[in-house]
């Protein structure tokens, strides 16, 4: 994630996307699509140990944090489902 | 009076047990302070995610909406969350790095530790403060 991260910020500043046309040119190549997909993966599971952990601690109902859990876990999905989607579309 | 039975006596002196958890009486030392903000911080964008994901959308979606979401991000309340972002993850980015380097059990003494939590506060507000700045320009 890291990695993507400083690659992100040096092909913005390469490219400066500006119009609707760059950041489309700039979003398209199916490596980038690969690498952006392989982001959100570690991103999911990073998100889940981290938000867990802190639900862990801070959330001592033990029903509560089961059902805040779930919801995490649920959104998560969501997201990875809907990223997967955009991407496809580009 | 005592009470002679245990149980109850524990519960009583569970009732009169000091609580001192008032964030404000509480002087954190620099490292707990970049490990606590590195949790506040992963919350903020964890809970960003989907904003995140709607800009997404709207910015690959047609040139109007494109320009949509240029013109909502030049607006001073969407400046100043992107800014609140921008920390977090930049903030999240150098306490994690800083993290790693210490599973593999690099700046792990006290003064070494100290000397990496001022750095990750300077290069996370340095990071932002070039992002402001190249708004501004």
């Amino acid at each position: 994630m890291a990695i993507y991260s400083v690659v992100l910020l040096i092909r913005v500043l390469l490219l400066m996307p500006s119009s609707y046309e760059d950041w489309l040119a700039f979003s398209q190549p199916w490596w980038w699509c690969l690498a952006t997909f392989l982001f959100w993966v570690s991103l999911s599971s990073h998100a889940w140990l981290g938000v867990r952990d802190v639900l862990k601690d801070y959330v001592p109902n033990v029903k509560i944090r089961m059902v805040l859990l779930k919801l995490v876990v649920l959104a998560l999905w969501v997201y990875m489902v809907w990223i997967t989607f955009l991407l496809c579309s580009l | 009076m005592m009470n002679s039975n245990p149980k109850v006596q524990s519960a009583n002196s569970k009732k009169v047990r000091p609580k001192n958890l008032n964030l404000f009486t509480i002087r954190m030392p620099i490292n707990a302070l970049v490990s606590i903000l590195h949790r506040v911080t992963g919350c903020a964008l964890f809970l960003a995610l989907p904003l995140l994901l709607v800009t997404f959308q709207l910015s690959i979606s047609s040139a109007s909406k494109f320009q949509l979401v240029q013109d909502l991000m030049h607006s001073p309340l969407a400046k100043l969350i992107l800014l609140g972002l921008a920390w977090s993850f930049f903030h999240h980015f150098f306490a994690g790095i800083r993290h790693l380097a210490m599973d593999v059990h690099w700046a792990t003494t006290l003064i070494k530790a100290r000397y990496t939590s001022k750095m990750v506060f300077v290069l996370g507000g340095l990071a932002t403060l070039l992002l402001a700045i190249s708004w501004v320009l």
